[in-house]
């Protein structure tokens, strides 16, 4: 799913004291298929562009286009049922939405919600359940006696059950222990393969580095850059400038070149720099 | 349904006069002013009434619209009350009747007192949460209530029980946003349907609010007790109340008003 953003503003609590802009004169294109990261600073707005994209929140000027789906300031927040279908939207601590007695019945609560049959619904959260790699037993237990990072798998599968075209991920990793991250991080990038949209906010640069092909930075509700993740990590004062850290494949890389380590290639994230490293070793085994 | 309209309970910092009053001394004029506006029958009274909350409103500089802002939630309310009061007091001139439903010179008075009233009450009520901090709020209220700790009421853990509450109201208006916004995104549509449909939709965020509530007020037991905190041991305060020149000040200028309602009215 294609995403426009043409000048959108939007400020919180407007026509209050209370009112702060979030976003100023915003524009930007998602292209159908991409993985795109949104990073910035905390209060900078991105979290703002998500909740826009899935129409929770309506621009106070300019217009957005998500597939054939379009919002200016004049449009209703009711009936969004039929895009949210394909919109699947992953929120911070997701884990704290679950509401029902089981896993199963919160599986199908979205597609229940769109219309689906309850047959087809649990036929798909038996598939779903595999995809994030929870046990089927787990169906028939109450989402309160799970470990939190069972629960936020139940949560993600929750969203992708109803295979949305396009995934909106706020921190989808944020707190879970390393080899889960990995794990859920290659599930989205997978899912990407696969020809879904994605687009992630995310304050955790080697994430940003090793899955996105397009990221959009901005800097207190305005767009900073946007560009390939080649464009965006190779400046390091530009880097420095937004406050945004060097993913350790790129600083990891740097290094070693320092010391001496050849490595001609830039290196953009963390499976180049295997690659790179091997490539290396293999040539030292051959002037043996 | 949009959480962030809630008015009520908002605080809007600031520096002025009335933001700096003591508490104790806004809580009990503000008390004192709702009982004072049941003694206020005439328009000269009411006038009185009406400048000294204008006067209080421009010295807290805080915008009018605001005040109006709260009217709305209670809007509903006021009418009904004054419809009560306009059809069904008979007195004075009658101007038009209907079976039990008479419009008279009375019930037209009176409707308009209670009107005033209303919006007389509210204004300063909203004066009161808008220039005081919740915080400073409960400090305020548990030093008034001081005194019954005489008749062996728990008066600090009900002032901590308090500020707790009020700390929380933001926490939670933010979290129920995030919960709703999860669910929309799950197909759930707020506010649409017949009534019975509306509520069901409502259990999808209040089992999720629930948990975190208590989920939080565990840890937030934790925290307390590892920094030391003890229910029965006597606490001392950081930001202590004191009187200053000011408070008595405006404690004078209230005593004036009271005199001077007693004066006007019939």
């Amino acid at each position: 799913m294609e995403i426009n953003f043409r000048n959108v503003s939007f400020s919180y609590q407007l026509n209050t004291p209370f009112s702060t802009a979030a976003l100023k004169d915003v524009s930007f294109d998602i292209p159908d298929g991409s993985f795109t990261s949104i990073v910035g600073h905390t209060g900078s707005g991105k979290s703002t562009v998500l909740q826009l994209i899935d129409g929770l929140l309506i621009p106070e000027k300019g217009h957005i286009q998500a597939g054939s789906f379009q919002m200016n300031s004049g449009s209703n927040a009711k009936h969004l049922k039929k895009f949210r279908k394909n919109v699947g939207f992953i929120f911070q601590f997701s884990e704290n939405q679950l509401f029902e007695e089981t896993v199963e019945k919160d599986l199908i609560f979205g597609p229940k919600n769109f219309g689906v049959e309850e047959k087809i619904a649990k036929e798909k959260a038996r598939k779903v359940l595999k995809i994030v790699n929870l046990p089927e037993s787990f169906l028939q237990k109450s989402p309160l006696d799970l470990s939190g990072g069972q629960r936020r798998r139940v949560a993600i599968a929750s969203i992708l059950i109803s295979d949305p075209q396009l995934l909106l991920l706020d921190e989808p990793v944020i707190g879970l222990d390393p080899g889960s991250k990995d794990e859920i991080m290659n599930l989205f990038s997978r899912l990407n393969q696969q020809g879904k949209t994605i687009v992630m906010v995310s304050h955790e640069m080697d994430d940003v580095a090793d899955y996105s092909d397009q990221i959009i930075v901005l800097n207190a509700g305005r767009i900073s850059k946007v560009g390939s993740p080649e464009e965006i990590f190779s400046d390091e004062s530009y880097l420095r400038k937004e406050k945004l850290r060097l993913p350790s494949a790129i600083d990891f890389a740097k290094q070693l070149k320092k010391v001496g380590f050849p490595i001609n290639v830039s290196i953009k994230n963390k499976r180049e720099l295997l690659r790179e490293i091997k490539k290396q070793f293999e040539i030292e085994k051959d002037k043996k | 349904m949009n959480v962030d309209r809630l008015l009520i309970g908002r605080y809007l910092p600031g520096k002025t006069l009335i933001h700096r009053l003591d508490p104790r001394v806004k809580l009990v004029i503000t008390l004192a002013f709702i009982f004072l506006t049941f003694f206020a029958d005439n328009w000269q009274s009411n006038l009185l009434l009406f400048a000294f909350i204008f006067f209080c409103v421009l010295i807290a500089k805080i915008r009018f619209g605001f005040f109006l802002n709260g009217l709305r939630p209670m809007l509903w309310l006021i009418i009904f009350t004054v419809m009560m009061q306009v059809l069904f007091l008979t007195g004075g001139h009658l101007y038009w009747h209907w079976g039990w439903l008479t419009i008279s010179q009375y019930g037209i008075n009176s409707g308009i007192i209670v009107f005033l009233r209303f919006v007389l009450i509210i204004f300063i009520s909203t004066l009161l949460t808008l220039t005081t901090s919740p915080t400073n709020l409960a400090n305020g209220l548990s030093s008034l209530l001081k005194p019954l700790k005489f008749f062996h009421l728990p008066i600090d853990e009900i002032s901590l029980m308090l500020a707790l509450s009020l700390r929380f109201v933001p926490t939670l208006m933010d979290e129920t946003g995030k919960i709703m916004n999860a669910q929309r995104a799950r197909g759930v549509d707020f506010g649409e349907g017949n009534i019975f449909q509306q509520m069901r939709s409502l259990v999808p965020i209040f089992i999720p609010q629930f948990i975190a509530s208590f989920n939080r007020a565990d840890e937030l037991a934790t925290a307390m007790e590892s920094r030391g905190y003890r229910g029965a041991a006597k606490r001392t305060k950081f930001n202590r109340l004191k009187f200053k020149v000011n408070d008595w000040i405006a404690c004078l200028i209230f005593v004036f008003l009271i005199f001077a309602i007693y004066f006007l009215r019939k």
